[in-house]
C-alpha cells in the first residue's frame, strides 16, 4: 500500500522533469495530429475573442461554437487538464500580483496576440507543430522567439534598476484555502479527470466524437504541462538569464519525436504530404517571433504556458488571456498581412532527408550553443 | 530554518521569471556566507530555484512551504 501511496505522491503531488514533460507533449501533439488536426493553441484565444466582439455587437458572422470548435477545446482542455492536476496536487490557488506585474500581463498578452497574427501562430503552432510540418515558417519564427526573448530580458534587467519600487513583492497574495476545501480539492481533481475520460463517449452521443477526443487530449496537455512546468518560454529564455541549457536539451528531445512522428504519418500516408504549412516563410515568421517573444518574457508564459498558469489560478496570466484573445481576434479580423509564402523545406532542400538534416542541424545548433553557454556565460544577462 | 538571514526578499504576488531574477539580483549584492530569506508565492520558483543556486556556485539550505507561500533560504558562496 505505501508503495502506491508513493508512485501517487510522485505522480501527482512532486513535480515531473521538465523532459518528461516534452516526452509527453510530444506524444499528444503526434496524437492530435492522427486525430484530426497539429496542436495548435493561438486559434483557442481568437475563437473566444471572436465570441466576444461578436456578443458585443462589433461582428457579423456568429463564430463556432467553443464547445465544438476543435480550437477551442484544445485550448479549454488545456486550462481544465492544468485546473484539475492543480487541484490535486494542492497547488491550485487565486494568486493576485502588484498591480505593475498586472499591466505587464495585459501587454505581454496584447504583444503576443499582435506577433502571432504577423507568425501565423504562436508557440505551439507556429514553431513547435510548423516544425513537425517541415514548413519553412517554423525554424523561422524559432529564430524570430530566440531575438525577441533576449531583448525582453534586457528590458526586464532595465525595469529592475530603473522603477525598482514597481517591482516589488507586494504581500497581497494568495488567500488560503480554508481547511475542508483543501481536503475536498483534489477530489474535483479526479472528477474532472474521470469526466474528461469519458468526453469522448458524451461527445459521440450527438456524433461529434471527434471534438470528444480533440478535448480528452487537450485535458491530458493540460495535466502534463502542469505536473512538468513544461513552458515554452523557460527553453528560449534560460540560456539568457541562468544560463542553463537544460530546457533546451529537453525541446530538442521533443522536437525530434514531433518531427520524427509526423514524418512517419506522412511516409505512411495516414497524413496529406505539404499540411500545416503557413504562409508567412519570410519576415512575418521572423518578425512575429520577435514580436511574440517578446510579449511572452512580458507576460511570464506563451501561448500554452500562459493557459497552464491559468488553470492554477494566477491572476496575472488571466489577464493575459484576456488581451491576448481580444487582440489575437481585432487584429486577425481588421488586417490582412501577407508577410510570406509558404515553403515546404523537403520541396526547398531538394529530398526528405535533406530537410530533416536541416532541421535536425538547426536544433542541434541551439544545443551547442546551450552547452557552450552553459561553460562560457557569454550570453547570459544577469 | 534555525538560521537568522541577512537580507529578506518579498516576492509575493510576482510570478516567473521575476523571482529567480530578483534572486538571482540580490545573491549578487551579498557578501560570501550571508544568508537570503526569499519568500514567494510562485510554484515555478520551488522548481527552479535549487538549480539557479547551485550553478552560481550558491547554496539553497531549504524550502519551507505553508498556506501556499514557499520561503527559500539561500547561503552566498
Amino acid at each position: 500500500m505505501s508503495v502506491m501511496k508513493d508512485v501517487y505522491r510522485q505522480v501527482f503531488v512532486k513535480e515531473w522533469p521538465y523532459w518528461a514533460g516534452g516526452i509527453g507533449l510530444a506524444a499528444i501533439a503526434v496524437l492530435l495530429w492522427v486525430a484530426d488536426q497539429p496542436w495548435g493553441i493561438i486559434g483557442g484565444y481568437r475563437n473566444w475573442g471572436d465570441w466576444f466582439f461578436y456578443l458585443a455587437g462589433l461582428y457579423d458572422k456568429m463564430p463556432v461554437s467553443p464547445l465544438l470548435s476543435t480550437k477551442s477545446l484544445m485550448a479549454g482542455g488545456l486550462v481544465l487538464g492544468a485546473f484539475s492536476a492543480s487541484l490535486i496536487s494542492g497547488q491550485f490557488g487565486f494568486r493576485m500580483p502588484p498591480w505593475w506585474e498586472l499591466g505587464k500581463g495585459v501587454i505581454g498578452g496584447a504583444v503576443m496576440g499582435f506577433g502571432a497574427v504577423l507568425a501565423g501562430g504562436c508557440n505551439v503552432g507556429g514553431f513547435f507543430s510548423n516544425i513537425a510540418a517541415l514548413s519553412l515558417s517554423g525554424l523561422l519564427m524559432w529564430a524570430g522567439l530566440l531575438i525577441g526573448t533576449f531583448l525582453g530580458l534586457k528590458y526586464l534587467g532595465w525595469e529592475m534598476e530603473a522603477v525598482p519600487s514597481a517591482v516589488m513583492g507586494r504581500g497581497v497574495n494568495i488567500k488560503p484555502a480554508g481547511k475542508t476545501v483543501k481536503a475536498i480539492q483534489p477530489y474535483i481533481g479526479w472528477i474532472l479527470i474521470v469526466t474528461a475520460m469519458f468526453c469522448p463517449l458524451i461527445y459521440g452521443n450527438h456524433y461529434y466524437t471527434k471534438q470528444g477526443i480533440i478535448l480528452f487530449l487537450g485535458f491530458m496537455s493540460g495535466i502534463v504541462m502542469h505536473r512538468s512546468r513544461f513552458c515554452f518560454a523557460a527553453a528560449f529564455r534560460d540560456p539568457f538569464m541562468t544560463g542553463e541549457g537544460d530546457k533546451v536539451r529537453s525541446m530538442f528531445v521533443a522536437l525530434f519525436l514531433y518531427v520524427i512522428g509526423v514524418s512517419l504519418l506522412k511516409w505512411k500516408g495516414i497524413s496529406p504530404e505539404t499540411w500545416y504549412l503557413f504562409s508567412t516563410a519570410g519576415w512575418g515568421a521572423v518578425v512575429g517571433g520577435i514580436i511574440f517573444g517578446f510579449g511572452m518574457i512580458l507576460a511570464g508564459g506563451c501561448g500554452s504556458g500562459t493557459l497552464f498558469r491559468v488553470g492554477e489560478g494566477q491572476i496575472k496570466l488571466i489577464a493575459t488571456l484576456i488581451s491576448m484573445s481580444f487582440v489575437n481576434s481585432l487584429t486577425k479580423h481588421y488586417l490582412h498581412f501577407k508577410f510570406g509564402e509558404s515553403v515546404f523545406l523537403p520541396d526547398l532542400m531538394g529530398s526528405w532527408t535533406g530537410a530533416l538534416i536541416l532541421v535536425l542541424a538547426v536544433m542541434l545548433f541551439w544545443v551547442w550553443f546551450s552547452c557552450w553557454n552553459e561553460e562560457n556565460e557569454k550570453f547570459v544577462l544577469f | 530554518m534555525e538560521e537568522t538571514p541577512d537580507v529578506t526578499l518579498d516576492l509575493k504576488g510576482l510570478s516567473c521569471p521575476m523571482p529567480i531574477l530578483k534572486i538571482k539580483k540580490q545573491l549578487k549584492k551579498m557578501n560570501s556566507g550571508q544568508i537570503l530569506l526569499a519568500i514567494g508565492t510562485d510554484p515555478g520558483t520551488t522548481n527552479d530555484v535549487g538549480r539557479t543556486c547551485e550553478k552560481d556556485g550558491h547554496e539553497l539550505l531549504g524550502i519551507e512551504e505553508e498556506g501556499g507561500v514557499a520561503k527559500y533560504y539561500i547561503k552566498t558562496g
